[in-house]
């Protein structure tokens, strides 16, 4: 059914989405990056000229900022930017309904998952294959509420004022150099706009796959709950497995208005070949809740450290996050919480599991600004080394300026205990099966908030990539 | 006893203040004036290492000496060092000629400064006036007491020194900080006090060493301590910090041996501006080590705390145990504290925590210690102190762990000046 579909050489067992559809995209720009290729991405999308103007300052900013002199340098400073696609095309424009997608796109998609998983329980889908959205369902129900489920390209379209008013004000283009290389060449990602009030009871869903080789993916989300709203999105990321790197770079920003509550939940499962820089922050005004649900199973190098800035009096941030760091990978995860207002609280779990030689690292910030009385916040890391060949990090840092407040943080590292195997393998259990359930234990507090499906596929996932892994 | 004390002045190795060319072709050792150039050619640490990134390089006024126009002044500190007959105490010059200890002066000659701090290295190595070296035999009955004194009055001072202690020796080493006058220290002092050591214990040594920093609080300090521990040799190491307007210390210990163990106690109390910038670094080398850290700051006033501590479990370190903790106690609004505890575990058969906290005072704790009848400000007092009790308990002598205690709670009593 699949013809185009082929294994490439060098897959890691076990990585299901490693298979490749050959390029039959619409458009491609030349490789690398100048101020022609950032001109010829906003033309192509007919942009108004505020956003191309957004686009080349972006691209000076990034042209001038330094590679960052922290976390994995030797990783970073081996991404060849002129060796990248920056925009590829794959359809002339948008579907809504799942017939009308082109046959080998559909096909993709049916094999990781949509939209059967639509069907039996998601408000709203969006698809993005390289660089555009290709597939994008809203739910009746939400429209009438006034939900706005969009992917970001028809957001600035159709709602000009709103993209423009919130684009870039959470993360600017100054913020950090994927930043900005993101504002220059954004294509795609989700827009998504709660009105006042209205309770999204079903998870929006993204599903980001890059196909072509050499590609760079450079989605930009913007997600606004109104006062009182609350919504759960979700998004999933697969790339095929090919021999040379591919550069996966996002900014997400989300605002979150008084009262509202976002949830944000991603399972980042890139081939290993993928490098994973994204920038995620989030604005949390006064009494609003923001969760950033983040696992890191792919990828070559990810970088990414979700970020809640506690903006108003009361505001909440938890983030929780799971790595899985094995052959060739480094998982630099981690998360951020800044408190600038008074009595606002927040926690930071993160669990990571290394092996087969792989890294893991927790870099985090926790910061409490003088204005920021009765703050707590608690910080929980937890890694587990599955042998002698594999790292663990934990970089934390906490500033404190402020005497009202209450800041903890706990780590440990440790490996499974003997003790802990043996009981498992008394009962009857192999030491692969033994191990496989000591780590999906491990994992438990993670896969507890994420929708069952989700749930099942990560275990899934963490079965695959134990495999082999004893022995 | 022996006793050797040393004055800038005095210093053999100079002439009229400048250095002389060197004078001891055949030991190899490196002239004053060889690391004085190492020193002005040296760049300044960038902001952006990690030793260097809450505290500029510039804010220890090194500048100062090098408008001198390139002469070096020599040291115009006191480092005194007093021990037992049984203990040998030598400059390195004397203990390179001795070849019952050449072999170690030699290590210590040929460790050439690399990092974020060899720029202060060098300098330290042209300007102290001496680098004393004492050796610590096998244990007899009881342990061998070593007092480290190095004074500051005003100016610089580079204190120096190393101390091996040979296997299955045992050591007290107390070493102080303090300035010049014997009356305590005094506001309108603002000496420069720049010092290294290193301890290296053999196999089976134990050394418990203790550190006190009492300068004048206009001083500026910088404190570097190494500690090389080989097999089933222990270090307990504690460090109170009370003085200067800038404290920054770094205190790196390699366990190196199988066995090999390290418990490192800190405290400090902070008051008017004062800021400290306080490193630490375990290092498990070898199979089956054990580390053990706590560090606590209680901070007043407008004072700032900054920990940096790194746990390090190498690929050799299999079966190691480490532990590091840094609380902070913020006793007014104003006061701030920063903590990074960083683990980098490169092997999976270890176990490895670490936690860190802070604020205020636990209103609970308070009402309770009110509710026995104290006052709002003894009750906090009391909280306080309690807070560097696990330091004061590593202190061996009861008379100084008083004294210490004295000073905590005299210091946590004072007015702010601002």
């Amino acid at each position: 059914m699949n013809p185009s579909t082929q294994a490439a050489a060098g897959i890691k067992t076990g990585y299901q989405y490693g298979f490749h559809d050959e390029e039959m995209l619409v458009f491609k720009s030349r490789k690398g990056l100048d101020e022609r290729v950032v001109e010829q991405i906003s033309h192509m999308k007919g942009e108004p000229s505020w956003m191309r103007d957004k686009r080349l300052e972006a691209y000076r900013i990034f042209k001038s900022k330094p590679m960052p002199a922290w976390g994995d340098t030797a990783f970073l400073n081996a991404i060849d930017f002129d060796d990248i696609y920056y925009y590829l095309k794959p359809t002339e424009k948008t579907e809504g309904r799942w017939e009308d997608v082109p046959e080998s796109i559909k096909n993709t998609f049916e094999k990781i998952g949509i939209p059967e998983a639509e069907r039996k329980f998601l408000a709203g889908v969006t698809a993005q294959y390289d660089s555009e959205a290709v597939y994008h369902r809203i739910n009746e129900d939400l429209k009438k509420q006034g939900v706005i489920f969009t992917d970001m390209d028809t957001g600035l379209k159709e709602y000009p004022d709103v993209v423009k008013r919130y684009f870039g004000t959470v993360i600017p283009s100054t913020d950090n150099k994927f930043a900005a290389l993101n504002t220059a060449v954004w294509s795609g990602g989700s827009f998504v706009y709660i009105p006042k009030g209205a309770q999204v009871a079903m998870p929006l869903q993204a599903y980001f796959r890059i196909n072509a080789q050499k590609a760079g993916q450079f989605e930009r989300t913007l997600i606004i709950a109104e006062e009182g709203s609350k919504v759960h999105y979700i998004e999933g990321c697969t790339a095929p497995t090919y021999a040379a790197d591919s550069l996966h770079s996002a900014v997400v920003e989300l605002i979150a208005m008084p009262g509202s509550h976002i949830r944000y939940t991603t399972i980042q499962n890139w081939s290993n070949n993928v490098y994973n820089l994204v920038t995620k922050r989030a604005i949390a005004r006064e009494d609003a809740i923001v969760e950033w649900v983040d696992g890191n199973l792919g990828s070559k190098l990810t970088m990414k450290y979700p970020a809640v800035y506690l903006v108003g009096k009361g505001a909440r941030g938890d983030i929780l996050s799971c790595a899985l760091a094995g052959e060739g990978q480094h998982q630099d995860a981690g998360a951020k919480l800044i408190f600038a207002a008074p009595h606002t609280s927040g926690t930071i779990i993160s669990k990571s599991i290394s092996k087969d030689g792989g890294r893991a690292s927790y870099r985090g910030l926790v910061k409490v600004h003088s204005q920021a009385h009765d703050v707590k916040v608690n910080v929980r890391c937890d890694a587990l080394l599955l042998d002698e060949k594999s790292r663990s990090d934990t970089y934390p840092t906490m500033e404190i300026d402020s005497k009202r407040v209450r800041v903890e943080h706990e780590a440990s590292v440790s490996k499974i205990g003997e003790e802990q195997l043996f009981y498992l393998m008394s009962r009857g259990l192999k030491e692969q099966e033994a191990v496989t359930m000591i780590v999906n234990g491990f994992f438990d507090q993670f896969a507890r908030e994420l929708p069952l499906e989700y749930s099942v596929e990560l275990n899934r996932l963490i079965q695959l990539e134990m495999e082999g892994s004893v022995g | 006893m022996s006793l050797l004390s040393s004055r800038g002045v005095s210093d053999p190795a100079t002439v009229n203040g400048q250095p002389s060319p060197k004078r001891h072709p055949s030991a190899a050792i490196p002239s004053r004036e060889d690391a004085w150039n190492a020193y002005l050619s040296a760049e300044p640490p960038l902001p952006s290492a990690p030793e260097w990134r809450r505290t500029d390089y510039a804010s220890l006024g090194l500048d100062r000496l090098k408008d001198r126009g390139g002469r070096p002044e020599l040291d115009g500190g006191e480092l005194s060092i007093v021990a037992p007959p049984e203990a040998v105490v030598l400059s390195l010059e004397d203990a390179l000629r001795d070849s019952r200890f050449a072999a170690q002066a030699r290590r210590v000659l040929e460790a050439d400064p690399v990092g974020s701090y060899a720029k202060i290295e060098f300098l330290s190595r042209a300007l102290a006036a001496k680098d004393l070296m004492v050796f610590i035999p096998p244990a007899a009955d009881s342990e061998t007491v070593v007092r480290v004194t190095a004074r500051a009055s005003d100016g610089f001072a580079f204190p120096r020194f190393s101390i091996f202690a040979a296997p299955e020796s045992r050591a007290i080493v107390i070493e102080e900080h303090v300035g010049a006058s014997s009356n305590g220290p005094s506001a309108s002092q603002a000496p420069a006090v720049l010092s290294f050591s290193r301890l290296f214990l053999g196999a089976g040594a134990s050394v418990k060493h203790f550190y006190l920093q009492d300068l004048p609080m206009a001083s500026r300090t910088f404190w570097r301590q190494t500690a090389e521990i080989e097999s089933s040799a222990t270090l307990a190491h504690a460090s109170l910090i009370l003085g200067g307007a800038l404290h920054k210390s770094d205190l790196e210990v390699r366990l190196r041996g199988t066995g090999a163990g390290a418990s490192l106690w800190g405290a400090l109390m902070g008051s008017g501006t004062q800021k400290f910038d306080f490193h630490s670094r375990q290092v498990h080398d070898a199979p089956k080590t054990q580390s053990r850290l706590l560090f606590n700051a209680a901070l007043k006033d407008r004072a700032r705390a900054v920990y940096t501590g790194l746990v390090r479990i190498e690929k050799t370190a299999s079966d190691s145990d480490a532990y590091q903790e840094n609380h902070n106690l913020l006793l007014s609004d104003s006061a701030r504290a920063d903590t990074t505890p960083l683990l980098e575990i490169l092997t999976d058969s270890v176990r490895c925590k670490h936690g860190a906290t802070a604020g205020a005072p636990d209103p609970e704790d308070l009402f309770y210690v009110e509710s026995r009848g104290l006052s709002p400000e003894e009750a906090q007092e009391t909280l306080v102190m309690g807070f560097f009790s696990p330091l004061l308990g590593q202190i061996h002598s009861p008379e100084l762990a008083s004294r210490l205690e004295d000073r905590i709670a005299q210091k946590l009593r004072e007015q702010a000046l601002s």
